[in-house]
């Protein structure tokens, strides 16, 4: 699964740190996420996209979805 | 979730249990020692054993708070680590009772078979570190 998440955080000039704890997570866990190393619940995909404004499958795609 | 005073324990219990797991252990080799010092049923004996249990459980209390405190990605790293870690300790536990059945590791006290089945939750948790590194 691929992510939009690091794009978006640097469009609001956010740390991991920071984004962490708007959506109370650890940093561990952001840049997990970030790096596809680690696919969010539905309930933190949900959380990161009411904060960016963003729907869930925005942010998140499956990777043929890029690759194509 | 993430607020200050969480944060705060998050911290603090991982030290709770890593202080605990050495006091845990530094007991249990205590007790490994004294057992060709003392009698069983000795004070001092009494004294190390109940000194052990204690550390013992609070280790496990401590330890379930902080994997209550984790969030999900850290959390999945424990489950992924109890997960190989498991399995791991069911074959390793067999073995070690077949193997004495068949007349070897007599030499081994059962009794310190759970400080042996810490060596597969560590792989475990090796192997899931290394995955979510």
């Amino acid at each position: 699964m691929k992510n939009r998440l690091k794009v978006l955080r640097a469009e609001h000039n956010w740390t991991q740190e920071e984004l962490a704890q708007r959506v109370g997570v650890s940093r561990q866990a952001i840049n997990a996420i970030e790096t596809g190393k680690y696919d969010p619940s539905l309930p933190l995909a949900i959380k990161l996209g009411r904060l960016f404004g963003k729907p869930v499958e925005e942010m998140f795609l499956p990777d043929e979805h890029l690759d194509g | 979730m993430a607020n200050k005073e969480s944060q705060k324990a998050l911290n603090r219990y991982p030290m709770a249990v890593a202080a605990l797991s050495l006091l845990t252990a530094g007991l249990a080799v205590v007790h490994i020692l004294m057992r060709g010092v003392y009698q069983p049923g000795h004070p001092v004996r009494l004294l190390v054993t109940s000194l052990l249990v204690l550390a013992f459980a609070s280790f496990i209390f401590f330890y379930t708070r902080t994997l209550s405190r984790l969030d999900e990605y850290q959390r999945q790293i424990h489950l992924f680590a109890l997960a190989i870690g498991f399995p791991l300790s069911l074959v390793l536990a067999w073995a070690i009772g077949y193997f004495r059945a068949e007349g070897l590791l007599q030499g081994r006290d059962p009794r310190d078979l759970p400080l042996v089945l810490l060596v597969p939750y560590a792989v475990g948790f090796a192997a899931a570190w290394l995955k979510y590194r």
